[in-house]
């Protein structure tokens, strides 16, 4: 009971803080913003998709992957945010002195952390599909239970990175570098589940990938959860 | 038995084992009938994934157990563990590039298996840059730890995936099953790399714990003097 | 101030409160304490003295449980920091960074600190404790905004919310004024007269031993004194010129 609170109270702090400073946002808008723009440059506005072959474009049909991908690296930034913010009030430490159950302090952090993600991803999608051509409306209750659980893997295991690299000084190169070979399963597993309700689901195979990721999820979860108390000692 | 004399017994075994499986893998084994003589990078590159997955088992066990005990025995375990599956893997992943090209075509392809293997070297060279960049032996000894755990429970995920995520595209098959004549050859070089590994790892475990005491004892003498 | 009874406080009698014995802690190749041996009774007043860099900081994180020694061990009420999660309720710590976070105003801190500690606390006893540091005109402007002098009461605040039966400060008359250096005594009395342990660490020597029944000097990672603050004078005398320099630094 008092860890729900305090992991609830967690939730609230740093989500008040994130609104007061816009840190985090800001950074992220701008940043999603570009990757959006530097896509669209790299790979051509208007460069016909041959594997598509129904008069989509490449982005059009790349969009999947490029979301996870925009969503992955823009997402980043809040994680490490999300420790900074600790870092500057005097380190993890003013967290574990704390009585209690360090599980409530992963669970706040998380929680923030997907808040903030899911923030950004509401911005992003909208953003990008109309600058793609991209008609969602209708795929979008579907494409948003997708995005929630690839977002809930992302987090879950960036929240874990994040904590453990927070009080190192090249914590901007580790991060990336520890979290991105974990996030493989995520990333498959999201954009495969992206693509099938973006481009249809003709063998029903969705359902089969939307619990391939719950699934990956969960074992994430787990393993970070139990392990979470360790990665803010020091 | 000592750890030390254990390792040398390894090592000894390792090498015979080594000179029998060449020696046998290279001249007596026969012609491979589609690949010829390109066939016989296997006597290496299967071998090779069982020293990959001793290191890299041996990082794992060792990690929760610094977690549990904080005993540094158990991170000189898990650095020897890393370095040397990491070894193995990219002896691994080479051996089986340049097998893939005159057999497959390519050097390199999106099966599951060699994706799991490549995140797996990704894991472990970020493990060890993580330690680069830490001096403090005791958050290095549990923040790798962590990394090694998390990363290691991540290589089956990664391998599932992997594979569903392909299965919809052709699926790379494995190379044809072995002929018995080439069996022992290639089980003497799985066991010599399997023990080749422990040997390893044993000289490694002694070589950072000569380092850690050797530290230690330096701070024994401080702490002793004045 | 006091949200909770007064449990903890009462029975202060002599019994031992924290215990470190042979207490070394290295940080990579150096060694920030060399066999430390401190052992804290209800109801006491002590400071740790020594220069930057003595250990002083080091000896109190490793104290709260928030650093782990390389050698030796600790007790805090009896039990090793990390197995007495429960306990740290009655530990109170004044970190030199201060613990709070700018963006927050002066209550929301609190309000957060009091969730963390488990208390069910309403804002009016929050307000009550931020006018007990003289701070109740400040409640709502953010912390970013304080003077040190603001960051250091509301600190202290933070540090003694749910009422700790012992409180270590570090530092707790950094970066003030000679008005916030008097508050900070006049504070710490306070605290004494309620009954409650504490440990401060400072090179500010003439408080500490006016204040305190005992002190402890640390150099160089290593206890030279450990006596009544009434002979300190005289028992480090060839110590206390260059500590006296860097106090009045």
């Amino acid at each position: 009971m008092g860890d729900a609170r305090r992991a609830l109270a967690l939730v609230r702090k740093d989500l008040l803080t994130e609104r007061r400073s816009k840190a985090a946002f800001n950074a992220m808008a701008f940043f999603a913003a570009m990757v959006l723009f530097i896509f669209s440059f790299a790979l051509g506005p208007d460069a016909p998709g041959m594997a598509a072959g129904s008069g989509q474009t490449l982005l059009q049909y790349l969009w999947p992957g490029l979301l996870w991908v925009a969503i992955f690296f823009t997402g980043i930034l809040a994680l490490s945010r999300s420790f900074q913010v600790e870092m500057e009030s005097g380190g993890m430490e003013a967290l574990r002195l704390y009585p209690g159950d360090k599980k409530a302090i992963y669970a706040g952090k998380l929680a923030a952390n997907l808040i903030i993600l899911g923030a950004m991803e509401l911005i992003l999608i909208p953003v990008s599909a109309i600058l793609y051509n991209i008609d969602l409306i209708d795929k979008l209750p579907a494409l948003l239970g997708v995005v929630a659980l690839g977002s809930l893997g992302f987090a879950a295991v960036g929240t874990f990175y994040a904590a453990l690299t927070a009080n190192l000084r090249a914590r901007d190169v580790m991060l990336p570098v520890l979290l991105f070979p974990v996030l493989v399963p995520v990333i498959v597993a999201a954009v495969k589940a992206t693509t099938l309700v973006v481009r249809g689901d003709l063998m029903g195979e969705l359902w089969t990938w939307i619990r391939i990721l719950g699934l990956i999820d969960l074992v994430l979860l787990t393993v970070c959860t139990l392990t979470f108390e360790f990665a803010i000692e020091e | 038995m000592t750890a030390d004399k254990f390792g040398k017994i390894c090592g000894i075994a390792a090498l015979v084992l080594l000179a029998v499986g060449l020696a046998t893998g290279m001249l007596v084994a026969p012609r491979e009938r589609i690949m010829g003589d390109v066939y016989r990078i296997m006597f290496v590159h299967f071998p090779s994934w069982v020293g990959t997955a001793a290191g890299y088992l041996t990082a794992f066990v060792a990690s929760i157990a610094y977690i549990k005990t904080r005993d540094f025995k158990w991170d000189y375990w898990g650095q020897a563990g890393a370095e040397v599956g990491l070894l193995f893997n990219v002896t691994g992943l080479i051996t089986g590039a340049l097998w893939g090209r005159p057999t497959w075509g390519v050097y390199w392809t999106w099966d599951p298996r060699l994706t799991t293997t490549a995140i797996m070297a990704i894991t472990f060279a970020g493990y060890l840059v993580l330690r680069a960049f830490m001096e403090d032996p005791e958050s290095r000894a549990r923040a790798a730890s962590l990394v090694a755990i998390v990363g290691f429970v991540n290589v089956p995920i990664v391998y599932f995936s992997v594979r569903w995520w392909r299965t919809l595209h052709q699926v790379q098959s494995s190379p044809e099953t072995v002929d018995p004549q080439m069996v022992w050859p290639l089980r003497a070089m799985m066991l010599a790399f399997l023990l080749l590994g422990v040997f390893m790892m044993t000289r490694r475990v002694m070589l950072a714990r000569l380092r850690g005491e050797e530290e230690m004892e330096m701070v024994r003498l401080e702490v002793a003097r004045d | 101030m006091n949200h909770r009874a007064q449990a903890a406080g009462s029975d202060t009698g002599r019994r031992v409160v924290v215990e470190a014995r042979e207490v070394s802690k290295r940080y990579a190749r150096n060694w920030a304490l060399k066999a430390v041996d401190l052992r804290v009774e209800g109801g006491e007043l002590v400071s740790l003295l020594g220069p930057n860099g003595s250990g002083k900081s080091t000896l109190l994180r490793v104290l709260t449980g928030v650093t782990r020694p390389t050698y030796g061990s600790v007790e805090l009420f009896g039990a090793p920091p990390k197995t007495s999660n429960g306990k740290r309720q009655h530990l109170g710590v004044l970190p030199p960074q201060s613990y709070l976070y700018g963006e927050l105003t002066a209550l929301e801190n609190l309000n957060f600190a009091a969730v963390m500690y488990g208390l069910k606390s309403h804002d009016d006893e929050l307000v009550e404790a931020l006018a007990h540091v003289g701070l109740e005109q400040a409640a709502d402007r953010q912390v970013r905004t304080f003077s040190s002098g603001m960051r250091k009461r509301l600190a202290l605040a933070r540090a003694t919310l749910h009422d700790p039966e012992l409180v270590l400060l570090d530092e707790p008359y950094g970066a003030l004024d000679v008005e916030g250096i008097g508050w900070v005594d006049a504070f710490v009395g306070e605290l004494r007269e309620a009954g409650k342990t504490l440990v401060i660490a400072t090179h500010e020597i003439g408080r500490a031993l006016a204040l305190c029944d005992r002190a402890v000097s640390l150099r160089g990672g290593r206890v030279v004194y450990d006596g009544p603050t009434s002979s300190y004078e005289g028992a480090v005398s060839g110590a206390t010129d260059s500590v006296r320099m860097e106090a009045k630094r």
